[in-house]
């Protein structure tokens, strides 16, 4: 049977949801395809098309939601007057603000999938290839505007701010402040730190040491939450094994 | 965008400059100390200036840099008559220049957080650039889905924590001089007032409160839309027009320059006189001028309510003092509670020396039907002068936060007349008898 691709959005959309459901309800070892095709009423057979493991499911959302992230800034009115370091806060921003509502299930999983034991798995990297991809698009119509002087070694900046999107993201997971306000203005005042580094080109002049420094800043600070995300990955093996039988 | 630079975040970071400028300080006080006894007494004076001018840019530079709170209440200490010396003013009164403002992606995040949903799901079209910057936050434009046209007054996040902050800090760098005791009330006067002025609830409540009974031809009040407010955003009717310095920058005539300057002080009038409560913050920016010289009054942060009591006896002084009737001048002092204790014949006779002084300055604005401030240029300087006798027997008043931040208002309206140079009327029924 042919289907619509706005059908098959709608599916897609609709199993994820599901998925995010039962995994809160029950968590990842109890959840079964079944019955994530049955509550997104998708049949049996045909969640597979959409995604053949329950590990892609979980990958499956992060990229759904940085897409939802990039439609959603789409929709802003004034957005290409937003400059660079303002469409990075908003990028971080929007993507949280997806999340909110599945806070419990980001929580759940997003150790397991951004630390893994072995990193780089298939899955991961479609996501941060996305990333780096929608990062790079802002960073060269910025550079193109003469907002940024042209970067050598660009690939190394867009790696870091993956490494401090996902420190964010981690930060934004312990912050227990009203409407997560910590993380707002972790947000604020880092992105000002690295951007007016960007702006002066200071990596230029000295790119070894100050991508050096700043990727030693973001990682000492996921050194914190170490601990929880050993644990994360323990429980995602248990999780796996238990799958396989 | 405007630049970022490196404000100083966290307490720790806020004390230590708050810390380095007290050292600072400290050190060009004691340096002047140990020249002391080599000076001539011409010597000394100029000393003691540079020693001032010094301090002022030191205490300037490390209350610039922390922004926000530091700026408003260098702004508000700049404003208080004569309570620093005048080179520490010259260098607060730059500090009007606005607080760099939140960039579009936070001032996005804010409404947000207010809302619970994206602003394009509240408004028909929302401009996350800010047209003005208020004191603690900033304005946006936005029109809702009726069409009407708003602005949308909003702080950030952590501002009240900051404030809490950056006062606490304030403290322990005056805490040394000998200005301290007389600052404290004003200190805490001022924290008071930015806990209001950062509750958004309770500045929409004095908005309602001014569009109900400040009604007077050609002053509009802003209406406020409750449903969207909340303590963070403040959401009005926007007043079209140029804020008072713009317009004035735009050479407008005499005859326009006097209707405008009539007008504010009619505000000024009324809403003391009728309403016990004042606008206390004649920051120019705060006049929207409009093209038919309607006066927008704007940002309610800093209001001031007076006992009936305290505005009746207020509005006897100039009378009391013109006549020269000393008993009664003392009894008007102790009524609203500025001198709360015995004070000798010759400190009565000194006080209200300088008292009589001043009154004759200000009596200078009422001899003839109309005072024109564009011929008399120096008069609020020539004032300066004799406020500052007035001010070196503060030691015997209670600093009555109220009169503070009445004198302020005064004064700032003085201020702006000259700015306008107006020739206006300031003879009124309240003040004058006949």
């Amino acid at each position: 049977m042919k289907i619509s691709a706005g059908k098959k959005t709608e599916n897609r959309r609709a199993i994820l949801e599901a998925a995010v459901d039962l995994l809160i309800e029950s968590g990842f070892k109890s959840m079964s395809m079944r019955a994530v095709a049955r509550k997104a009423g998708v049949g049996d057979a045909t969640i597979y098309s959409y995604f053949p493991t329950k590990d892609a499911l979980i990958y499956g959302y992060y990229e759904e939601s940085l897409e939802g992230a990039v439609r959603s800034m789409a929709e802003i009115d004034d957005f290409e007057r937003f400059d660079l370091r303002e469409k990075l806060q908003l990028l971080f921003e929007t993507i949280l603000e997806g999340y909110l509502a599945d806070r419990e299930f980001v929580s759940e999983t997003f150790s397991s999938v951004f630390f893994r034991p072995v990193p780089g798995g298939k899955g991961v990297r479609a996501i941060r290839s996305r990333f780096l991809e929608i990062v790079r698009e802002q960073f060269d119509i910025a550079t193109e505007a003469g907002e940024l002087p042209d970067i050598i070694l660009k690939d190394l900046v867009y790696q870091c701010i993956w490494d401090y999107f996902i420190a964010t993201i981690l930060y934004w997971l312990k912050d227990d402040s009203e409407q997560f306000s910590n993380t707002t203005l972790f947000i604020d005042k880092s992105l000002d730190l690295g951007y007016v580094m960007l702006k002066s080109g200071v990596l230029d002049k000295v790119t070894g040491l100050a991508s050096f420094l700043f990727k030693s800043h973001v990682l000492s600070r996921i050194e914190m939450i170490m601990d929880e995300r050993d644990t994360f990955s323990r429980i995602k093996e248990e999780f796996m094994s238990h799958d396989a039988t | 965008m405007t630049p970022r630079d490196d404000t100083p975040q966290g307490r720790m970071g806020r004390g230590l400059v708050y810390g380095g400028m007290a050292a600072r300080m400290g050190g060009t006080y004691l340096k002047y100390a140990a020249q002391k006894p080599f000076f001539s007494m011409d010597g000394k004076t100029q000393a003691k200036r540079t020693m001032n001018e010094k301090n002022a840019e030191v205490l300037f530079g490390g209350l610039s840099r922390l922004k926000g709170t530091a700026l408003k209440i260098a702004q508000l200490l700049s404003l208080e008559l004569d309570i620093f010396p005048p080179e520490i003013r010259a260098q607060l009164e730059k500090s009007y220049t606005d607080v760099p403002p939140m960039n579009r992606a936070m001032a996005r995040k804010v409404l947000i957080n207010a809302y619970g949903t994206r602003p394009e799901k509240i408004f028909e079209s929302f401009e996350s650039t800010a047209f003005a910057a208020a004191s603690l936050g900033q304005v946006h434009r936005a029109v809702d889905f009726e069409g009407n046209a708003l602005a949308l007054k909003i702080q950030y996040p952590s501002i009240r924590q900051t404030i809490h902050d950056d006062i606490r800090l304030l403290r322990g760098l005056l805490r040394p001089f000998a200005e301290y005791r007389t600052l404290e009330p004003t200190i805490e006067e001022i924290e008071t007032r930015f806990m209001e002025e950062t509750d958004y609830l309770a500045e929409a409540a004095n908005i309602r409160f001014f569009r109900n009974n400040l009604i007077l031809d050609a002053i509009t009040v802003p209406h406020v839309f409750e449903d969207l407010c909340t303590d963070r955003v403040l959401c009005m009717s926007i007043m079209e027009g140029q804020t008072l310095n713009h317009w004035l920058a735009s050479n407008p005539s005499q005859d326009d320059r006097d209707t405008v300057a009539r007008r504010l002080n009619r505000i000024f009038l009324k809403s003391l006189y009728e309403l016990d409560c004042i606008h206390a913050d004649p920051n120019p920016g705060n006049f929207i001028i409009g093209n038919d010289l309607t006066i927008g009054l704007v940002d309610y942060g800093c209001i001031k309510r007076f006992t009936h009591e305290f505005v009746l006896i207020y509005k006897k002084l100039p009378q009391i003092i013109i006549r020269g009737d000393k008993a009664a001048y003392f009894d008007a002092l102790r009524g609203m509670q500025i001198v709360d204790k015995e004070l000798s014949p010759a400190v009565e006779e000194a006080i209200f020396e300088c008292a009589y002084a001043v009154g004759k300055w200000l009596g200078r604005l009422y001899e003839s039907e109309f005072f024109d401030f564009g011929a008399e240029s120096g008069f609020i300087s020539e004032g300066k002068e004799t406020m500052r006798a007035m001010l070196k027997q503060r030691r015997h008043f209670t600093m009555n936060p109220d009169l503070i931040f009445l004198d302020r208002t005064r004064y700032g309206l003085l201020r702006i007349f000259e700015q306008l140079k107006c020739r206006i009327s300031l003879r009124n029924p309240y003040e004058n008898d006949d």
